[in-house]
């Protein structure tokens, strides 16, 4: 499926790139329709491609007591970067799973970093719109380790 | 007449002075007791410490043997009436709870004291209506009512002390407002004047003569000397907003290196009101109710309410959820001072202290307020906050009504609705709260989330004793209420504008009654959505019920939970991820209710979405025990969450919000 500017521009890391910019990254991306309940990959899977959510909700587990259980700790929605881990080569460290019939935006890792190599105005612009997501959702992480609705909140 | 005549005294007359207030009253006055002067039991002119002296100093507190004056030669000590008045132990109720569940309650009256105060000083009476005026706002009769028949022969002090500024404060030296009768020693008689008509009647008996001419100017003279003769002086005037505005002062730091946070100066202060209650229960048929004077007896297997004085400076009085919002000695010197010369002021109209130096002399390290205060003074920043306080509460009573519970509702593992009768709650508004307790167990403030046919419902969250114990209630069973209490949400500013309702965990329950009221009348509430965030689905409060609201087109619902299950299908992260252009509409209103730290980022998301703070208002939560403004548990600045709250508009309290240690 091709993939429009109006589309590559929900994603919050490409918010600030211009129409030539975007002309790029629309070569190397591809959008995809996944129904609820497919697994666009699995905790300790290698690395593999990046994913921006444009529509629908993907859900992020991890496995506690030995794989027996899983918790979810964030839904992921409209804009938002899935499976960032691998443009920095690691294994998955969630599973992503969708929970509303979802359509994404799906890059190489090594496409979007080659992109960024090349043109380190564009990657400065990726990367620090990376950054500045990965900031809040830290943040949103330590607010929910206060567990502040428990006993103590 | 307003204009009382002055006339002598004989020194040799004060034995008939005593005996004579000694028909009508119990005389108690300035006695020496374990190296200090205090008040006790006064029978005969010779029971005074004539010729005894009070070497005063920071820190420093010792009798010497000086001159020949009865009242002369010494001030204050740590004794003053208010331990008569507001007891530092007293039973408010009996109570009992008997096994079938049932509950009952029966007050202790405050009985009038019948004392004829001798000696007291300018400081002593004002200190009485500063107490007044703490007790009156927040209608607790008792400590009125135990000096209602009292007398007051009070004492103008021509030689203050050396910690006295009472000239300062506008509180002394010389005695006249709230005294029956007033004396001024001299060398060989007292001057005698009566300010009130009791006053008049003990004079009417005395063997006094008038005063020469020219006393009135003496007394003018002397009190003119005496008030130059203080040392030390308090700068009152915009204390308040500048105390309250240098709350990073470094001062703070430096007085609690030294300060030990023992309490002594709350416990010698005259005014100091602080206290908290207990619920004992008495396992034999004897005195656990024994307070000064009288007794209160209980039977075995009966509890009592029990007030016992408190300070700012212990770990407990701030004590919430597990901690402290004060756990540091700079915090609590700082919510010390702030109060006691800052927001008493707008709580109260007048400031806490009288000038009478006794925190100085009592504290064991010699921290000296006035030197605090002026150190303070030197300094940049005011705050000057909106006093919100309305009038008085009238008739109001801290003896709980008996309601009995006629429903029960489970909502998730540690969350129980409970449905009680009683006529006492009625007409309460939404966001308001009730204090319920079980006899022997305690009180806890629990806010009211609704009316259903007739019976009021708290949703309540067993975490502490007192909750635990309601939550383990059963239909039948009895409880005490009393309430409702607070200012509830503004459901008349929130009319015609889209309202954002965010709540966090239990904070939904407080929010419920406003949600049902807004959902019911979409001509009012045009557009309303609730923005949920819970730990886990399973801690979803009325889900059923939330389900059914959805069914109104003005309705929208937004859930989250900080972790779920894979089967979970519904948003996961903190609340505020759920804040866009979506669920936070142009012109919105917002209210909020949850944890300080969830309010804190939801203010923040709503400002960046163009949600003014005059816009928004959120619930505080601060320890509460009495509901009425009479414990001083808890203070938020010049408020209290129990009277001026819990609902705030935010940008009242913004400079306090997320203060540390306030």
């Amino acid at each position: 499926m091709s993939v429009t500017h109006d589309e590559l521009r929900e994603a919050t890391l490409f918010a600030s790139l211009g129409q030539e910019d975007l002309d790029g990254l629309a070569r190397i991306a591809t959008a995809e329709e996944r129904g609820a309940g497919d697994v666009l990959f699995a905790e300790g899977d290698p690395p593999g491609d990046v994913y921006v959510v444009v529509g629908g909700r993907v859900t992020l587990c991890m496995a506690i007591d030995g794989g027996e259980g899983e918790t979810c700790f964030l839904t992921l929605r409209r804009g938002e970067l899935l499976g960032w881990t691998a443009l920095l080569r690691r294994e998955r460290v969630a599973t992503a799973r969708v929970v509303q019939p979802a359509r994404l935006l799906r890059f190489g890792a090594s496409d979007l970093l080659e992109l960024c190599e090349e043109d380190h105005d564009v990657g400065y612009a990726i990367m620090r719109a990376a950054f500045e997501e990965l900031a809040d959702r830290l943040q949103h992480t330590r607010v929910q380790l206060l567990d502040m609705y428990g006993t103590k909140g | 007449m307003s204009d009382p005549v002055l006339r002598r005294l004989p020194k040799a007359a004060l034995g008939a002075l005593i005996a004579r207030l000694g028909q009508t009253h119990t005389v108690r006055g300035p006695r020496v007791r374990d190296g200090a002067i205090v008040f006790g039991e006064v029978e005969a002119a010779e029971d005074l410490p004539r010729g005894w002296t009070d070497a005063q100093g920071p820190g420093r507190y010792r009798l010497e043997r000086e001159g020949e004056a009865v009242f002369e030669g010494y001030v204050v000590g740590p004794d003053s009436p208010k331990r008569a008045h507001f007891p530092a132990r007293e039973v408010l109720y009996t109570a009992e709870r008997r096994a079938d569940g049932k509950v009952g309650f029966a007050p202790v009256e405050a009985t009038p004291g019948r004392t004829a105060w001798l000696g007291v000083r300018a400081c002593d009476l004002a200190a009485e209506r500063v107490r007044g005026a703490v007790f009156e706002a927040g209608g607790e009769p008792r400590p009125a009512a135990r000096g209602r028949e009292d007398l007051r022969v009070a004492v103008s002090c021509t030689k203050p002390g050396e910690l006295c500024f009472c000239a300062s404060t506008g509180t002394g030296p010389r005695a006249g407002e709230g005294a029956d009768l007033v004396l001024t020693e001299r060398e060989d008689d007292f001057l005698i004047e009566a300010p009130s008509e009791a006053g008049k009647a003990v004079l009417a008996d005395l063997p006094v003569e008038p005063a020469e001419e020219g006393a009135e100017a003496w007394l003018d003279a002397a009190m003119e000397a005496a008030e130059g003769a203080m040392g030390r002086a308090v700068e009152m005037d915009g204390l308040p907003e500048k105390l309250l505005g240098r709350l990073d002062h470094p001062r703070w730091d430096e007085v609690a290196e030294r300060c030990l946070a023992c309490g002594n100066c709350t416990s010698v202060c005259p005014t100091c009101f602080c206290s908290t209650t207990e619920s004992p229960v008495a396992i034999s048929a004897t005195g656990i109710g024994t307070v000064e004077g009288g007794a209160v007896e209980v039977g075995a297997g009966e509890a009592a309410q029990v007030r016992l004085w408190d300070s700012c400076f212990t770990e407990e009085h701030a004590y919430m959820h597990g901690g402290t919002l004060r756990p540091t000695v700079k915090a609590r010197y700082r919510q010390w001072l702030t109060h006691k010369v800052g927001s008493w002021v707008a709580q109260f109209g007048t400031s806490g202290c009288v000038g009478c130096g006794r925190c100085i002399a009592w504290c064991p390290v010699g921290i000296d307020l006035t030197e605090e205060i002026a150190a303070l003074r030197e300094g940049e920043g005011e705050l000057a906050l909106p006093v919100l306080r309305e009038a008085p509460l009238e008739d109001e009573d801290l003896v709980p009504s008996v309601a009995e519970v006629v429903g029960v509702r489970r909502e998730s593992a540690d969350v129980v609705t409970l449905r009680v009768k009683s006529e006492r709650l009625a007409g309460f508004g939404p966001g308001q709260f009730t204090q319920l307790s079980l006899p022997g167990v305690g009180e806890a403030p629990i806010s009211i989330s609704g009316e259903e046919a007739g019976a009021i419902e708290h949703t309540i969250r067993g975490v502490g004793a007192v909750t635990k114990a309601l939550c383990a209630l059963e239909e039948g069973d009895e409880l005490g209420v009393r309430g409702p209490y607070g200012r509830g949400w503004p459901m008349e500013a929130l009319e015609g504008a889209p309202v954002v309702v965010v709540a966090g965990g239990i904070g939904l329950a407080p929010l419920r009654d406003a949600l049902r009221k807004m959902v019911g009348s979409p001509a009012s509430y045009p557009e309303v959505h609730l923005v949920y965030g819970a730990r886990t689905p399973d801690d979803v409060l009325y889900a059923q019920e939330m389900l059914g609201w959805l069914g109104g087109p003005h309705f929208r619902l937004h859930v989250t939970v900080d972790r779920a299950a894979p089967s979970w299908r519904g948003h996961i992260g903190v609340v505020t991820r759920l804040l866009d252009e979506e669920s936070v509409p142009e012109g919105a209103r917002a209210i909020l209710c949850g944890p300080e730290i969830m309010m804190r980022f939801t203010v923040e998301a709503l400002g960046k979405l163009g949600v003014p703070d005059e816009r928004i208002w959120v619930t505080m939560e601060r320890h509460m025990e009495c509901a009425t403004g009479t414990c001083g548990r808890c203070q938020l600045g010049p408020y209290f969450v129990c009277r001026d709250g819990p609902v705030f508009r935010f940008d009242q309290v913004r400079a306090l919000f997320g203060q540390e240690g306030f």
